[in-house]
């Protein structure tokens, strides 16, 4: 993906590193400090997280921020 | 909170409320409101987990004020117009009423801008470049 293209929606697989990991939601929600309630919301797609909490999420999967993140146009 | 928690208060306040104005006790809201608080936080401490705000919850609450504030305006306008309309013909207690809705919303709406040009500028800090 370029910059100069237009993102209209954010993709992530958390979903998929939380499995791998072999966590809950629960378990996430509370290493990352957020409630489950956001957890879902990130893995659903209908909450994009703030830088901090991208960073946040990046670190605790030992991942960069677009191997977890990515746009779709 | 959770979900019954939440609908437990809710049918609590209405009850409280119903038995206020079928009693004609009107000590009995305020009995009932300062009860409600204390189970609110009683209740909050006993189900909820350590982090009950973030990034989200901040976010929700944003559009939950500006929902607000904007059901309040029109909410507030039309019987506002109406009642001073309605005064002029019939009571001027009635312009009265509407007049004190609309100086509400108003100052409703100058809060909203103060505020907005307050966080405006806050945001932005101090302008080094030009």
């Amino acid at each position: 993906m370029t910059g100069n293209q237009l993102v209209k929606k954010m993709k992530n697989n958390i979903k998929v590193l939380r499995a791998e990991k072999g966590i809950t939601q629960e378990e996430l929600a509370k290493a990352l400090r957020v409630t489950r309630q956001t957890i879902i919301a990130i893995e659903n797609g209908r909450y994009d997280p703030s830088l901090p909490l991208a960073f946040k999420i990046s670190g605790f999967f030992s991942k960069k921020i677009e191997e977890i993140f990515s746009g779709e146009e | 909170m959770n979900k019954l928690t939440s609908v437990f208060l809710i049918v609590f306040t209405l009850a409280v409320i119903i038995a206020a104005f079928i009693s004609g006790m009107h000590a009995l809201p305020l009995a009932g409101m300062v009860l409600i608080i204390a189970a609110a936080i009683v209740l909050k401490k006993k189900f909820t987990s350590n982090i009950t705000v973030d990034e989200r919850i901040i976010s929700v609450r944003e559009k939950s004020s500006r929902a607000a504030i904007i059901a309040f305006t029109f909410a507030a306008v039309i019987p506002a117009v109406i009642l001073v309309l309605a005064g002029k013909n019939y009571s001027p207690v009635l312009t009265a009423v509407g007049y004190t809705l609309q100086a509400c919303v108003t100052f409703i709406m100058l809060v909203d801008v103060i505020f907005y040009y307050y966080y405006d500028r806050k945001s932005i800090g101090k302008e080094n470049e030009k």
